[in-house]
């Protein structure tokens, strides 16, 4: 009983301080008053608990960056981006680029940057990805698909080949009868296996059952793309010290600077309609 | 009373109380920052002048005091005693002002049959003489008041001075200067000073008018204590005596503004609001150290009223100038920018600020607490923006802009052509205002041979965006009102000029001015290997597609950068090396394809890999390996059967293997083998494996991560092994550009070794021709381009996937550097370099992989170098 009236009392507290964040934001979200964008971001980001609700405390926080640097108040526009960045929490790319973007704006922030700009390291979940897939290449089906089964093994293979500008159905062809068909090998990942007896003793015979010999897949345009796959997850561009490779397995796609333009299209916001009433954003106070 | 007096110091009793608090800066009244030498001389003849005016000025005491005070000014003379000083010493009061200045209840008593009175005593005295200052002292007792103010009256009264315009209107109203018991003496020293300098001023008037002009009411009074020695010599004339005068008032009241501010604020804001506009209007009669230290004391003024509880409301509105005119809004929002820049403020009250700004001028913000600074920034971007000919508002843009940028320098070179480059591409009729705009333009400018303005000027006329009657006016105001050597009435350009008109006109000024350029195309091929060389570049920069594919990309790459390598080794001082590569800069890469394994299975090769593997002892394996010796490649399956033998328990065995796997650790048939043993934890083994297959440093077994990372490398070196035609053709021309940069590195003579990549070559090239840059950083606008070059690079260095990625942030950083670089060496370019960044822009947009993205900014980079040999060929 106590336990309900505890729950109630939170979800009650929770809905009071939404319902007055999203009034003050209602009330004092404008131009004139470029420094509330950070703060209500900010109190919107703390409260939030639906993807709705990151995606507004995200556009407040976003069109603070845009305000405050049309107003050529560097200080309050890169604050901004820096708590549009700790919204990001779940994103690191996403989270960097913005720490970039906020340098950018205010250059005296480096040593914040240096210090809590998210370097590009793998997750588990990447390394898993990247494990997966060589699995697959060397004939463990089994293991191979207690990583795939997954969900964010999966979803980081997809994505990854979908950056790589490989296509879902590319991919499915090409990983699908890896997985599937491989756990019936005979050799179990082995390259070879005891196989005819020669003089009374067993040999090792090379294991023939494969399509392809372990490691390497039926073409090597498949090949080219499972490595590429694996090399992005496990971040392995930056051991390419040849730029042959590197256009080869690496990531080749251009190097875009960040922008307040950039910021703007990722959020999708407008600054035209920098007010906010009712959740919707308008032209007009 | 008269015992304190008899005790005081004479230091005390001849220059009062703030000069007797000890040391030097104290003695002769200076602030710790010291502008400048004269200001140290001046303030030694200010206090000796106010000994010569005291009453015991011939005794011992006197000559006492007139020592230390040569004492005092020799020590600061001394930069580095001065500042030991100045650690040691209190820093002194500014003497005040003549309490003659201040407006007292009596002001009303000077009435016009008064002056009148006046009037008559100095003309019937013959000029200012002893008589007439004797019989005005006279006047002035018997009327209960001060010399001063009769004086002041006598300079500012006159009704011809009154319809003149704001600039000449009467001096600032002062407060009451402390003590006041020296006010005769100084009045005194003052007429006398006044008497000297129209004595002066008579003796070199020409032709020998020296009557004085009794009735010229106009006459401003000259406070010499207060003039700057470091304006123009011309102070014969009246307004710049008058304009010097009133600066020094001006600074005087924000000087102390900054003091009531704490004690009486809102007394200080009423002041304040009297003082500010006048000093927004009169900035110009300021130099630059009495404005920096006036930017700082209203910046300080408004921090401690922020301090004091006062609301952004009432703060903020302070700074604000109505009106457009460019002259006050410059000065203005430099005034803002550099409070901005002021620790201490509250936010609402920059926010306040920052409004008012906004609605004052879209200008970026300063970061320079230097308020002559802000004004150049300010001034800069309201040349290039104004869409007006009106000839007031560029006169007043132009005394302001004159007088925040030295004239001659590069800034301000920069600035006049960027204001004048905008006025010619207003495609609207132009009518005579433009013409007077022009003329005060151009004479702004020296147009010295091989000057930035003449490298402009012609660049004017190829630019179709240029109308032709603006340019038209222009040529003639170049022609008939500027210093321009060389050009006649034939180089006056026609406002209703056809195109072959025009270029014909621009053919005559070229003539003119650039000689050698006349020259046939064949003489340039004869004159040397420059000339090619910028031939070469221009056929190549033209050549390279708006849009490549990264095969298409590869040859403009390695074209471009040759030819750019072979510039800056001509300019570099090594022209036989530069022409060797001109030579062969269009060779194609050399096909050069290592031999690789086939990844499919063979018969033999399985039958290899079984025998091989089945062998348990070394003596049974050697025969088949002996089978490989001179094979360059392995199969997958004797890769793999390697492999297996490495692990085995018999260490020969295991010896032996390792010695093959190093002899095809590049396969790639190997390195597949290799990590399809990378799932297992790393054992001595394992390490010795992978050792022998990639030769290279490894982390410790004990490092949790030591199968991603290794992992990483193996897949690095699959890529190298597996790479296709164009991926090979891709790693040659790095191998070249590699070389070519070690080329520039020997030249200037920097060693980074043989293992270096592209990147680290051309970030320690840049980083060695930066330092010209650098050194032309003079200004703060100059070092915070610097600082956001050097951040951006920061930035894509850190988001740079790969090595291609590096070396594209690395080119990004050339050229940011680069354009600073020729702007601040040749400011006329500033058009064409900022063209090129622009067309680098929309060409790096369009480009779908990074090779493409290299290949534009290596093209970029080649355009700045070809305005760079243009401009040094003319050197």
């Amino acid at each position: 009983m106590n336990t309900l009236r505890f729950i109630s009392f939170v979800v009650l507290a929770l809905s009071v301080l939404g319902m007055s964040a999203q009034s003050t934001l209602d009330r004092s979200a404008r131009p004139d008053q470029p420094r509330v964008y950070l703060e209500l971001g900010e109190q919107l980001a703390e409260l939030a608990q639906s993807e709705q609700d990151r995606e507004l405390a995200r556009a407040v926080l976003g069109m603070g960056v845009v305000i405050n640097h049309q107003r050529n108040d560097t200080s309050a526009a890169a604050s901004c981006c820096v708590a549009l960045a700790w919204a990001f929490s779940d994103d690191p790319i996403m989270q960097a680029r913005l720490w970039d973007l906020a340098l950018l704006i205010d250059p005296s922030r480096y040593t914040q940057w240096a210090q809590y700009r998210p370097a590009t390291s793998t997750t588990d979940a990447m390394e898993d990805a990247a494990e997966c897939l060589r699995l697959a290449r060397n004939a463990d089906g089994d293991g191979a698909m207690n990583l795939y089964r997954r969900p964010e093994v999966r979803a980081i293979i997809e994505q990854t080949a979908q950056e790589l500008g490989y296509t879902r159905d590319e991919l499915n062809h090409a990983l699908t009868p890896m997985l599937e068909g491989i756990s019936r090998d005979p050799c179990r990942g082995n390259y070879f296996h005891r196989g005819d007896v020669e003089n009374g003793e067993s040999i090792r015979q090379v294991c023939t059952s494969h399509g392809a010999p372990l490691g390497t897949t039926q073409s090597t345009q498949t090949l080219v793309m499972l490595l590429r796959i694996e090399s992005a997850c496990l971040n392995a561009n930056e051991s390419m010290g040849d730029w042959g490779c590197a256009s080869m397995l690496g990531s080749t796609a251009p190097m875009r600077p960040v922008s307040i333009e950039w910021m703007i299209k990722e959020l999708g916001i407008d600054p035209e309609r920098p007010y906010l009433r009712n959740g919707v954003w308008s032209s007009t106070p | 009373m008269s015992e304190h007096r008899r005790n005081q110091s004479p230091i005390v009793r001849f220059l009062g109380e703030d000069a007797g608090q000890g040391g030097p800066f104290a003695l002769l009244g200076l602030r710790h920052e010291i502008g400048s030498v004269t200001e140290i001389q001046r303030a030694r003849l200010r206090r000796l002048r106010q000994v010569d005016c005291h009453p015991q000025r011939a005794t011992p005491d006197a000559d006492e005091v007139r020592l230390a005070i040569h004492s005092a000014a020799s020590q600061l003379l001394d930069p580095a005693l001065r500042s030991q000083l100045a650690i040691r010493w209190p820093e002194g009061t500014p003497v005040d002002v003549p309490k003659a200045w201040t407006p007292t209840r009596a002001m009303h008593r000077v009435t016009p049959a008064l002056m009148r009175r006046a009037r008559l005593i100095v003309g019937s005295s013959g000029g200012w003489n002893a008589s007439a200052r004797r019989r005005l002292a006279h006047l002035a007792r018997i009327n209960r008041l001060n010399a001063m103010e009769i004086i002041q009256q006598l300079g500012a009264g006159s009704p011809s001075r009154a319809s003149r315009d704001d600039s000449s209107r009467p001096l600032p109203m002062l407060p009451p200067a402390p003590g006041g018991s020296g006010g005769w003496f100084i009045a005194y020293s003052l007429l006398g000073v006044l008497a000297c300098t129209t004595a002066i001023t008579l003796m070199i008037v020409p032709n020998g008018e020296g009557t004085f002009e009794l009735a010229d009411d106009s006459r401003p009074i000259t406070l010499n204590d207060y003039t700057d020695p470091d304006m123009p010599a011309d102070t014969g004339s009246t307004v710049q005596r008058d304009r010097i005068t009133h600066y020094s008032a001006i600074a005087h009241e924000l000087d102390r503004l900054v003091a009531r501010a704490r004690v009486e604020p809102d007394a200080a804001v009423a002041r304040f609001r009297e003082i500010y506009p006048q000093f927004t209007r009169e900035w110009t009669a300021f130099p630059r150290n009495a404005l920096q230290r006036a930017g700082v004391n209203i910046a300080e003024f408004m921090v401690r009223l922020d301090q004091q509880g006062l609301s952004p409301e009432q703060i903020s509105p302070l700074l604000a100038v109505a009106g457009v005119e460019p002259g006050r809004v410059m000065l203005a929002t430099g005034v803002i920018d550099v409070t901005l820049n002021s620790a201490g403020l509250r936010q609402e009250t920059m926010d306040q600020l920052r409004a008012i700004r906004t609605q004052m001028t879209d200008a970026p913000v300063s970061n320079s607490s230097d308020l002559s600074v802000n004004v150049q920034v300010i001034a800069s971007h309201l040349g290039r923006t104004s869409g007006t000919d009106d000839s007031d508002w560029w006169t007043s843009w132009h005394a302001g802009a004159e007088h925040a940028v030295a004239k001659g320098t590069r800034e301000h070179t920069a600035m006049i052509l960027g204001a004048m480059s905008r006025r010619l591409r207003d495609p609207r009729e132009p009518d005579h205002q433009w013409r007077s705009v022009a003329s005060l333009l151009v004479r702004s400018l020296d147009w010295r041979p091989n000057s930035a303005e003449r490298f402009w000027l012609i660049e004017q006329f190829s630019d179709r965006s240029v109308t032709t009657p603006r340019l038209a006016m222009l040529t003639e105001a170049l022609v008939t009102e500027s210093a321009a050597e060389g050009v006649d009435q034939l180089m006056i350009l026609r406002r209703d000029a056809n195109d072959p008109k025009r270029d014909q006109i621009q053919s005559r000024i070229k003539s003119a001015w650039f000689p050698n350029q006349s020259m046939s195309a064949s003489e340039m091929l004869a004159s040397g290997s420059m000339t090619p060389l910028m031939q070469q570049l221009r056929v190549e920069i033209n050549a390279t597609p708006d849009q490549l594919d990264d095969d298409r990309a590869i040859d403009p790459l390695l074209r471009l950068s040759r030819l750019v390598t072979a510039a800056h080794l001509q300019l570099d001082g090594a022209p036989e090396l530069g022409e060797e590569l001109i030579a062969s800069y269009d060779e194609p890469l050399s096909e050069n394809t290592p031999e690789q394994s086939s990844l499919a299975r063979t018969t033999s090769d399985t039958e290899w890999a079984e025998k091989a593997v089945n062998c348990t002892e070394p003596e049974q394996l050697r025969p088949y390996l002996d089978k490989l010796i001179g094979k360059r490649t392995i199969g997958i399956s004797s890769a793999y059967a390697l492999v297996y033998l490495a692990k085995s328990f018999n260490a020969n065995l295991r010896d032996l293997a390792l010695e093959q796997i190093t002899r095809f650790g590049d396969q790639v048939t190997m390195l597949i083998a290799v990590d399809h043993e990378l799932d297992i934890r790393p054992s001595a083994k394992l390490e010795a494996i992978v050792y022998a297959a990639l030769q290279t440093e490894l982390p410790s077994r004990n490092d949790p991560d030591w199968v991603p990372i290794v992992r990483r490398i193996v897949l690095a070196r699959i890529g190298d092994a597996i790479a296709d035609e164009r991926a090979i053709r891709v790693s040659q021309l790095q191998q070249e550009i590699s070389e070519l940069h070690a080329l520039r590195l020997e030249i200037l003579r920097i060693d980074l070794g043989t293992d270096a990549n592209p990147a680290s070559q051309l970030v320690a090239i840049t980083n060695s021709t930066r330092s010209r840059s650098i050194q032309g950083a003079s200004s703060p606008q100059t070092r915070a381009e610097l600082n956001l070059i050097e951040t951006r690079a920061t930035i894509e260095r850190a988001n740079a996937p790969s090595l291609m990625h590096a070396y594209l942030a690395e080119q990004r950083f050339q050229l940011g550097l680069t354009r600073l670089d020729l702007l601040l060496r040749y400011p006329d370019t500033e058009q064409v370099v900022d063209a090129i960044i622009s067309e680098l822009d929309d060409r790096d947009a369009r480009a779908s992989s990074v090779l493409q993205q290299i290949t534009q900014a290596q093209r970029a980079i080649a355009q700045m170098t070809l305005v760079e040999l243009e401009r040094e060929a003319y050197q």
